[in-house]
């Protein structure tokens, strides 16, 4: 057949039922969109930091970065340049800053000063500093976001902190689109080397040496960089700060893979329910034409091509509803990913999204098609199709005998990974959702079979009718429950884990917060964790004699490149006698760890830095000055996914080189108020913006707001996941209602009435989708128990695991009730057929 | 005492962009234990005028009257009901209700009153009445089409309708299954009382009704002398033996 | 030209046990001929008809067209015997609801790869010649039943086949429109030497064979001559 006659009777069979291709189309389409946003939202975030590398690195391909903010030498970037191999090497200031526009509103910055070498280079970042155009002595350039946001516009001023020191800059140019591209969305500001190195106090000193090699010679070049650096600096490869980033996202990387697996799974089934409703029509129509003679090879080909062309232009609608929903529903910012890395507002769209969403949309329509090709492959294939649409038995071509087993097996074999190779958790909660498929056919005729034994105590036929209608389309209710269980399943699961990691992480930061009344550390969004250094001014050394104020203590802090990773150091002051909580030990005794952390030369590590070590084995941590330690314990990572490291403040101190402190941690007497006691110590220090005095409760309150937003879209993720599967279960059961008329119109000849057809059919409904949704309730409870395990074993989260009982039940009933709710507007205008539409004969 | 009266009764159709009128003027009068058998060319109105007489169509002009209500005066709920207790139809494109059993099918209509079990033992007294007991848990398909109109019957018997109508019941038959059918119409008629309207496309069916009329041209055609238990006036006809034969 | 040699097909049934739809049956249809198969339903008359078209193989027997044994073609030459030599009418016409009466007699032409034009362009004169070529762009849901089973005629004829099978092709019509398709049909076949196999319980389908074979029970019982149709009552 020709392919203009395939696409005519394409259009035809369109025409004939539009509303079921359109239900098909939207199910694809929401499947599509859903993993789009998904994937989008994911790439986005290591996907910026990307960008301002490349932005800035250009051809360099190693740098030589300082171990803390204080910088190195000039002299050293000297010897960079002239040492064997190097071609090329751009100094480079990039410092973490907080700028504050007028108003008040704050954002945290990566402050980039650089010169012509780094031009040369090839960063087109910094092009716009050496720009003739541009003047920029002393004054900073921002983009154009940035500064909306921060309310300036070119010419104003706003106060920059580095530390805790503040000044006043200039903002000399906004730079848009044209001169930036898409890195317009990254926190960044930008300053010639030297004013930068002014602003973030460095005096002459860099931070970064970006290192070019030349040609065949990279070897040699990173051998003597590693001389120079003489271990007191890193060298590493220029794109390392992505690779540092993908390491901290990973855990978040693995979740959103889940969701988007998931989301395509979800977006699979509302195909398949759509295209259920076309397939019986579908495949008499072929096994006419088979009759007529129409070969096998053409029946694929007008299969193939039907799918085809539902596919793409369900892809096509699905790309652009996912583009819509990445852009509104996911626009949040990552959270607590930026207190460590500059991570930017750019919504990333990389050809990967886009083709695995669109083959994903394209996937799912081919597989949902391929019921009527299985006709070619039964054994009577023509007088078969003959048969009548109910005479027909709804058997599978697949033999369900097998299909329990299966299913237990694949819950053997994920119990197995989870037990054996818990890093591999996420394979195994597919084991799981795999298992949950398989075992649906066969838990849905057990629950039809006990919903019938208790029809037979009830004296209600349209219970009877329900279960009978159920009965005789297997294949739709499988793919309704299907679609409910998954929803349930992902969303339970998912989100039931996130509680429990969320509830380990606000035990932390309590513990955490609470280790002293009052806080005083600089300020800004990125530094919830304490981790910028400053000197105390003069006027600190005045607190301990406040009214109230028992006792002030020094905390030190900040952040380690620990060859992949950036972790945490926490390094409380020695006064604190328990810098190890029992909340966060995994490996160790407490009292021996807390004593030895005490003294000097211990230190505790998280499970992913202390891989292969025990208790009272010696470690080198790669510090500005080397420090040689031994483990006291083994933590979780106390809420970083990077890694933690714990040791006390004399030691950071011996290690970083310098008496500046993270924070001032003020206790006070019993019964202070420490509001009141802020206020006090706030006036004491003047008009030290740098600073910032919090109680404990508000650092606790910013801490937890953070967190919540960081694993946030999580949250939004599955909310969608479950509003779209609630919407195409009513879809599908509304279309399914509705193409039922003519015989709805035979029970109404039978004598039932319009209440009872209503109510016969949101009974069916009900019952499909109760099954459905509890089965997919209680696999997501133990996908809860999976992922949560994984977290706190694999990766060392802290987490308080509590099997989230209420969320399954309210989601279960969420769903069915939503949907069934919605199904019964079509259902009641369905059930008000009048018993004189009786099926066409033909 | 006259349950069902078709009172000037008429219908109009578009066919294609005419407008045709399918019943014009049916004056029809039936009583309990009645058999009426109306026999007509396709497209004579036949199915619309059984339609209307349940009450499930409305008639354009003239009025229905069963068991002294006028059926336009009812409301929606009524005449659902009317279907379930005292009306039974038999329709040519009646299917079982998806998913169930022969009996459980035949049995539906009474599982509001009665509890499941006795539902389903009075189902099965019925399709053995009919002569069908050995189909209960027969699939549909596998049912010939003499068996599948006496399944019809019976899920409309098990009601203990006060009035039956029934839409070419013996189509598709060969002549056994044909007198089975007509057999148990009139058993039913003569023994239950229950008043039996029936429609056929040709005369060979009707030989067992009490009263025999044919509708063309959308009127009702009855013969000249109408007189219980006999045919006249019809070619091929039996001799008048004025007794009604035991159906069966 | 189509040649039955003692075929029999047997069927488990419901119960397991084994239903012989057709047993040992032989039959001959020459060019031209309207061979009439009568028997009450269950008979298996349909499974005959199958059989007949190769599109079932017989458990013992062969059947042979223009002495070629069908069981021996692959799956693509039954196919294309089918496209290019025979027609089939069933009881249900199965059009297309959404296509007109013209594209749905114009299928089996687009499906063996003509376009549509010169589909619709060859299959007109059919129309017409069975009447129906006025109702050409209705959709196939506006037709009358009996124009609804002469557009499938249409359609059966659309590829100028050798044989006609023929299944209940009017079952669900009354008499009086019975009798006019099927007399149509022998008409038009004859017309066009195009053998014909009808499979009925309509005494008026027996009417219009050259040739009436009973069939009880899947054998074929002695030929009989035509039935008379029954008269329909005259009105006064």
């Amino acid at each position: 057949m020709r392919t203009r006659n395939l696409l005519f009777l394409y259009v035809q069979r369109v025409r004939t039922h539009p509303l079921q291709e359109l239900l098909a189309l939207l199910g694809i389409a929401i499947g599509v969109a859903l993993m789009f946003a998904v994937l989008v939202a994911n790439a986005s975030v290591t996907g910026s930091v990307e960008q301002l590398m490349r932005g800035t690195t250009g051809r360099a391909q190693l740098q030589v970065t300082a171990r803390d903010e204080h910088g190195f030498d000039a002299a050293i970037a000297r010897r960079i340049a002239d040492a064997p191999g190097v071609r090329a090497a751009a100094p480079v200031v990039d410092v973490r800053t907080t700028l504050t526009g007028r108003g008040g509103s704050a954002r945290t910055v990566d402050l980039i000063g650089g010169d012509a070498r780094l031009v040369s280079l090839g960063g087109s970042l910094l092009r716009e500093l050496v720009s003739p155009h541009i003047h920029l002595s002393d004054a900073i350039a921002l983009p154009s976001p940035l500064a909306g946001e921060l309310g300036v516009h070119g010419g104003d001023t706003v106060r920059i902190t580095s530390g805790a020191q503040v000044r006043t800059v200039t903002v000399a140019t906004l730079l848009d689109n044209d001169q930036l591209g898409a890195l317009v969305d990254s926190p960044i500001a930008l300053a010639p080397l030297a004013y930068a190195q002014v602003l973030a106090g460095l005096g002459d000193r860099y931070t970064r040496v970006l290192v070019e090699a030349q040609p065949g010679r990279l070897a040699q070049a990173r051998a003597a960089l590693d001389r120079i650096a003489a271990d007191r600096l890193n060298v590493a490869r220029a794109d390392h700060e992505a690779q540092l980033l993908r390491r901290a996202a990973a855990p978040n990387d693995q979740s959103t893979a889940l969701f988007a697996a998931i989301s395509a799974l979800v977006g699979l089934l509302f195909a398949f329910n759509a295209m259920l409703l076309t397939v019986p029509e579908r495949r008499r129509f072929i096994a006419d034409l088979r009759l007529e003679g129409l070969g096998d090879l053409t029946v694929v080909r007008l299969v193939l091509f039907d799918a085809l062309v539902l596919g793409l232009a369900a892809s096509l609608v699905g790309l652009l509803l996912g583009d819509l929903l990445s852009r509104d529903a996911f626009h949040a910012t990552p959270g607590y990913l930026s207190y460590a890395f500059a991570v930017g507002d750019q919504r990333i769209v990389s050809p990967t999204a886009v083709l695995l969403a669109a083959a994903g949309g394209l996937a799912a329509t081919f597989i949902a098609a391929l019921r009527p090709l299985s006709d070619l492959l039964s054994r009577r294939p023509l007088d078969d199709a003959y048969r009548e649409e109910d005479e027909r038995t709804d058997a599978a071509v697949v033999p369900r005998r097998w299909l329990p087993l299966a299913g237990s097996l694949l819950v053997a074999a994920a119990t197995g990974v989870l037990l054996t190779a818990p890093h591999a958790t996420i394979v195994g909660i597919g084991l799981l959702v795999g298992a949950m498929l398989l075992l649906i056919p066969g838990l849905l005729t057990t629950g039809l079979r006990g919903v019938d034994l208790v029809s037979r105590h009830l004296r209600s036929p349209l219970l009877v009718i329900a279960v009978g209608e159920l009965r005789a389309s297997t294949t739709r209710a499988i793919a309704l429950a299907a679609t409910g269980a998954l929803a349930v399943f992902g969303s339970v699961a998912v989100e039931g884990s996130h509680f429990d990691l969320q509830r380990g992480l606000d035990t932390d930061a309590h513990a955490f917060n609470h280790r002293a009344d009052l806080w005083i550390a600089p300020s800004g969004a990125a530094n919830e964790l304490a981790t910028v250094s400053f000197r105390p001014p003069p006027a600190a050394a005045r607190i301990a004699s406040l009214p109230g104020v028992r006792a002030v203590h020094v905390y030190r802090g900040g952040f380690l490149d620990v060859n992949d990773r950036r972790v945490w150091v926490v390094a409380p002051s020695r006064e604190d006698r328990r810098p190890l909580l029992p909340s966060q030990l995994l490996h160790g005794d407490l009292t021996t760890a807390n004593a030895r952390l005490h003294g000097h030369g211990w230190v505790g590590l998280s499970r992913a830095l202390a891989h292969g070590l025990s208790v009272g084995d010696r470690v080198t941590l790669p510090t500005p000055r080397p420090l040689r330690l031994r483990l006291a314990a083994i933590l979780t990572n106390l809420g970083w996914s990077s890694g933690a490291v714990l040791m006390n403040a004399d030691d950071f101190s011996r290690g970083w080189g310098s008496n500046d402190a993270g924070a001032l941690q003020v206790l006070l007497d019993p019964g202070v108020s420490a509001t009141a006691a802020a206020a006090r110590v706030r006036a004491l220090l003047g008009a030290q913006q740098g600073l910032a005095v919090e109680t404990a409760a508000q650092r606790e309150q910013r801490f937890r707001a953070s967190t919540r937003q960081g694993l946030g879209r999580l949250t939004q993720i599955a909310r969608l996941v479950l509003v779209a599967a609630a919407l195409a279960l009513a879809a599908a059961l509304g279309g399914v209602v509705w193409s039922r008329r003519p015989r709805l119109a035979s029970l109404k000849l039978s004598g039932f009435g319009d209440g009872d057809v209503w109510r016969a059919l949101m009974l069916e409904s009900a019952i499909v989708l109760a099954i459905g949704c509890s089965i997919g309730a209680l696999f997501g409870l133990y996908g809860q128990f999976m992922l949560t395990r994984w977290l706190s074993d694999s990766t060392g989260f802290p987490t308080a695991y509590a099997p989230a009982w209420t969320l399954a039940l309210s989601t279960f009933a969420g769903i069915t009730l939503v949907a069934v709710a919605i199904a019964a507007l079509p259902g009641f205008a369905a059930a008000r057929v009048s018993p004189a539409a009786t099926p066409v004969e033909d | 005492m006259t349950l069902l009266s078709l009172d000037g009764v008429t219908k109009r159709y578009a066919r294609g962009f005419r407008e045709v009128e399918a019943l014009a003027g049916i004056e029809l009068d039936v009583e309990a234990g009645d058999f009426v058998a109306i026999w007509g060319g396709s497209r004579s109105g036949k199915t619309t005028l059984l339609r209307i007489a349940a009450g499930i169509e409305p008639p354009d002009g003239g009025r229905v009257v069963f068991d002294g209500h006028d059926l336009g005066t009812l409301a929606r709920k009524a005449r659902a009901r009317l279907l379930l207790t005292d009306i039974g139809c038999v329709w040519q494109t009646g299917r079982i209700t998806r998913g169930l059993s022969v009996l459980d099918h035949v049995a539906l209509p009474r599982f509001k009153e009665r509890s499941h079990a006795q539902a389903r033992r009075e189902a099965h007294d019925v399709l053995e009445r009919v002569g069908v007991a050995q189909c209960a848990h027969a699939r549909w398909h596998e049912l010939s089409d003499g068996e599948r109109t006496r399944v019809a019957l019976a899920h409309a018997l098990i009601r203990r309708p006060r009035l039956l109508l029934a839409d070419e019941p013996t189509a598709n038959l060969n002549m056994i299954e044909r007198e089975q059918v007509l057999g148990v119409l009139r058993s039913v008629a003569e023994e239950a009382g229950v008043a039996i309207v029936m429609t056929a496309p040709d005369a060979p069916n009707l030989l067992q009704s009490h009263r025999l009329m044919a509708l063309d041209a959308g009127r009702l055609i009855k013969p000249r002398s109408e007189q219980r238990g006999t045919l006249i006036d019809f070619p091929g006809s039996r001799p008048a033996s004025g007794q009604a034969s035991r159906g069966r | 030209m189509l040649e039955l040699r003692a075929v029999s097909k047997a069927f488990a049934g419901p119960d397991g046990e084994t239903i012989r739809a057709v047993d040992r049956v032989s039959l001959t249809v020459a060019a031209g001929e309207l061979v009439a198969l009568y028997g009450p339903s269950g008979s298996g008359k349909s499974t005959l008809l199958f059989l007949a078209a190769g599109i079932a193989q017989p458990d013992a027997g062969a059947v042979l067209f223009d002495g070629h044994d069908l069981a021996s073609l692959s799956r693509r030459a039954a196919a294309r015997h089918r496209r290019t030599e025979l027609g089939f009418v069933f009881q249900s016409t199965r059009l297309v609801p959404g296509l007109s009466a013209i594209d749905n007699a114009a299928l089996k032409l687009m499906a063996e790869g003509a376009t549509r034009t010169e589909a619709r362009r060859r299959v007109a004169p059919l129309l017409e010649r069975l009447g129906v070529v006025a109702r050409a762009e209705h959709r196939a849901t506006q037709l009358s039943r009996g124009e609804r089973h002469r557009v499938a005629l249409a359609r059966a004829l659309s590829n100028d086949p050798r044989l006609v099978l023929a299944d209940e092709p009017t079952g669900s019509l009354d008499s009086q429109r019975s009798q006019e398709v099927l007399a149509l049909l022998a008409e038009v076949c004859r017309e066009r030497a195009i053998a014909v196999v009808l499979v009925t319980h309509d005494p008026a389908g027996a009417a219009v064979a050259d040739r009436v074979q009973r069939l009880r029970d899947g054998r074929l019982t002695e030929t009989t001559g035509a039935v008379a149709p029954v008269a329909a009552p005259q009105l006064r």
